[in-house]
């Protein structure tokens, strides 16, 4: 796909989904005209941007439905709730248009069924009302009303390098009104031996019969603006063509033979009316800024050699003890610091427009199965790296759909045991340490743990005589062939569901767990982290190795005194202030032969969801700007490390896993 | 000269001019392209036409355009360049 494609992928995509929500949020809490104008602008602004790439389907369909909601604007037609059905079929109809359209395949037989059958039903709805309905089709077939415009496009030497084609515009522009003439200037065009192929020389003066605002021209130019040079004037010599937008006058008509005050009252008019309110649109188009992503991935790489060349001057600060370079360098770091959040902040989005998009699942799947549902996100603004956000999406829907499928129970169950007949199923976000969270709760039938463990243990996922924790009963459903359907159905898999899940958010190197009471509900929860490439983290040393933890995972430090030591079969405990919390000894982990500075060893406790351990631990350095490097194959195998850095002073310092090595602490406790 | 190109656009512009510069380099007084292969151009190499066109104009010679498709001649007439580059078709 080639760029303007993509943003044109983009942009249909993201006016669809906020049609999408409107009608939702319509259907939840009635039409209001708010609703009406996003759903009515999807529409417009799909039909101006498939113009460019002269997409005939998209701009026949999205004509039609725009005349419709045009209607429904001017209150000729009610928003009701057979209409928000209707126009959320024509939403997945121009969605599957737009696919088609940028895979540059044909339509094929079944979908061009579908456009007839749909545009047949607007046309009904527009039949009712015929009153004023003939003035909202002017785009295809200009009426006598139309104005004369004299419009000078100028292209920039850039032009072609956008990679729209000129002649698209103006087979766009011909089907908005009548092209009188067209007088290309090519005097500026040089001889071929000076030529720059790849230079656009030409402008052109066109001659333009339309029925539409300057703006509405404007803006079939709005994905070239930077590219050409664009002057707009209405034709002075207007002779027996008058001007009239039934949009913006009323009873108001002009018929007079001095153009000047023919010009002022309509044009003063239509000024007022339109023009200030898309100079507002196009003033908070203008603030966001497309950007491809591997833009900012290479920004991020450089600041990380950024912060590893200030490190080596860190360290030749410590070897000369020279003052004023340390002040430059620590100024340098801290400015470092801020651009890199920054940088990491361009690629944050709220999770709240991914979630949105589940609603629609939830809907339609609760229509399905014939069950109520109120769905509520929570913790929409939460931010989390865009990547994240995009491959998250998938797990959790296919977790919704599971919650309402075997998790709430229909209507008529539900009022038997006593519960309100609507079922909740909330999906939130929020961050905690140094992560973020997800969590899907539902107040459906729960799962029941004797039930998960039978069934695993009949699947041979776990041997009968394996003695588990409730918690880790219910980690089981995330095992591969385990599946609780009773009835496999077509809303949640057949089975292949929850491991495929978890091995999703495990890849983003998040994790899934399950709690669940029966009768009362089940909730996910999915942790993630914030960031993958630079992190503030925790220098401390082991032996002769250096090792960093995410410093947001550190809960404290203590110095590791007699008193800590409590004498159990391996000693892998220790006693925090009365609490009695699981100690790593790193130094045995990973068999380091001496210890350095050995008088005196630390604590280091790391935190990470709701488990805490300590690691013991020699020398601590403190906070310290990491870039995450990647370890070799080599490493794959080895336990707990997540990658590594360099310091300073080209030595390596390893990154540990926390949660890896939760896991490990826990399967040695288990042995 | 049979333009035997079935796209006319940016994406062959260079080498097109390289083509050109050769047409130009023979000594006849006339050059006739023949576009009858060319299924569909774009305004780049309309302009590359409209350059070609002006050079031999300087050197008081002339160029003929024949055998346009359809699409060309659309594409011509939809940018207005139509009288100017003029297509003969047999």
């Amino acid at each position: 796909m080639n760029d303007e494609l993509a943003y044109f992928n983009e942009d249909a995509s993201e006016q669809l989904q906020m049609m999408e929500s409107a009608l939702l949020d319509a259907m939840d809490q009635g039409a209001n005209s708010e609703y009406i104008g996003t759903i009515f602008r999807a529409m417009h602004t799909i039909k101006g941007i498939a113009g460019m790439f002269s997409f005939d389907e998209i701009i026949s369909f999205t004509h039609i439905a725009e005349n419709l909601m045009d209607a429904v604007r001017n209150g000729e037609i009610e928003l009701d709730e057979d209409l928000l059905i209707l126009l959320l079929q024509c939403k997945d109809h121009v969605a599957h248009l737009v696919n088609f359209a940028v895979a540059s395949e044909e339509v094929p037989s079944d979908v061009l069924e579908k456009d007839a059958q749909l545009k047949k039903v607007i046309g009904e709805y527009l039949q009712i009302p015929q009153t004023q309905s003939s003035s909202t089709s002017s785009l295809l077939e200009p009426t006598q009303k139309s104005t004369i415009w004299n419009i000078e496009i100028i292209l920039k030497e850039s032009f072609f390098q956008t990679g729209m084609d000129m002649l698209s515009i103006l087979s766009f522009m011909k089907k908005m009104g009548t092209i009188e003439s067209i007088t290309p200037h090519v005097d500026n065009i040089p001889a071929l031996a000076e030529i720059n192929p790849l230079y656009a020389y030409l402008s052109f003066s066109i001659v333009f019969l339309a029925h539409v605002a300057q703006s509405e021209i404007e803006e079939v130019f709005e994905f070239v603006e930077d590219d050409v040079e664009l002057q707009i004037s209405k034709d002075e010599e207007e002779d027996g063509v008058f001007f009239v937008d039934d949009d913006e006058i009323e009873g108001v008509v002009f018929v007079d033979e001095n153009p000047v005050l023919k010009e002022q009252p309509s044009e003063g008019v239509e000024k007022k009316g339109t023009v200030p309110q898309k100079r507002s649109q196009q003033k908070t188009l203008s603030q966001s800024l497309r950007v491809d992503s591997s833009k900012i991935d290479l920004l991020i790489d450089t600041i990380s050699e950024m912060v590893i060349t200030n490190a080596k001057i860190a360290a030749y600060v410590d070897q000369y003890n020279d003052a004023e370079l340390e002040e430059v360098s620590m100024q340098f770091e801290s400015l470092l610091d801020e651009l890199r959040n920054n940088v990491m902040n361009i690629r944050m989005v709220p999770v709240g427009d991914s979630f949105e998009k589940l609603r629609r699942v939830v809907s339609d799947v609760a229509h399905k199965l014939e069950k109520k549902i109120n769905f509520t996100i929570i913790g929409g603004d939460t931010e989390l790296d865009k990547t994240v956000v995009e491959k998250i999406a998938d797990p959790l829907l296919h977790m919704l759909r599971n919650a309402i499928d075997h998790g709430i129970e229909i209507p008529k169950v539900r009022k038997e045991i006593g519960k309100p007949e609507m079922g909740q199923v909330t999906l939130k976000a929020y961050p905690d340490s140094g992560s973020i969270v997800i969590e899907i709760e539902d107040d459906g039938k729960g799962l029941s743990k004797d039930f998960i463990l039978e069934k695993a243990i009949s699947k041979g996922i776990v041997n009968a005589s394996a003695e588990l924790s409730d918690n880790e009963v219910f980690q089981l459903i995330f095992e591969p062939g385990f599946s609780t359907a009773e009835v496999i159905s077509d809303i949640s898999g057949r089975g292949v569901g929850m491991d495929v899940v978890r091995k999703n958010i495990e890849a983003l190197k998040g994790d899934v767990e399950l709690f669940s009471e029966v009768g009362v509900g089940s909730r996910f929860t999915i942790r993630l982290p914030l960031t993958l490439a630079i992190i503030d983290g925790f220098l401390f040393q082991v032996g002769k190795t250096k090792y960093i933890i995410p410093l947001d995972m550190v809960s404290e430090v203590v110095e590791y005194e007699i008193h800590h030591r409590i004498s159990v079969l391996d000693g892998n405990l220790f006693d925090l202030r009365g609490t009695l919390l699981p100690l790593l000894n790193v130094r045995e982990f990973y068999k380091e032969s001496e210890c350095y500075q050995c008088e005196r060893q630390n604590i280091i406790i790391v935190q990470y969801g709701r488990n805490k351990m300590g690691l013991l631990v020699d020398e601590l350095y403190g906070e310290y700007q990491t870039v995450i490097k990647p370890l070799g194959e080599l490493f794959s195998y080895a336990p707990g490390l997540y990658g590594a850095s360099i310091l300073g002073s080209g030595e390596i310092a390893l990154i540990f896993d926390i949660p890896s090595l939760f896991e490990i602490l826990n399967t040695n406790k288990g042995e | 000269m049979k333009l035997e190109f079935d796209l006319l656009s940016i994406d062959n512009i260079d080498a097109l001019k390289v083509k050109f510069l050769e047409y130009i380099s023979e000594e006849n007084s006339t050059i006739t392209l023949d576009l009858s292969e060319v299924n569909k151009i774009d305004l780049c190499a309309i302009q590359l036409l409209l350059s070609l066109q002006k050079t031999l104009d300087m050197q008081n010679r002339e160029l003929f355009i024949e055998n346009c498709t359809q699409s060309v001649q659309d594409a011509l007439y939809l940018c207005g360049c139509e009288t100017l580059l003029g297509c003969n078709n047999e």
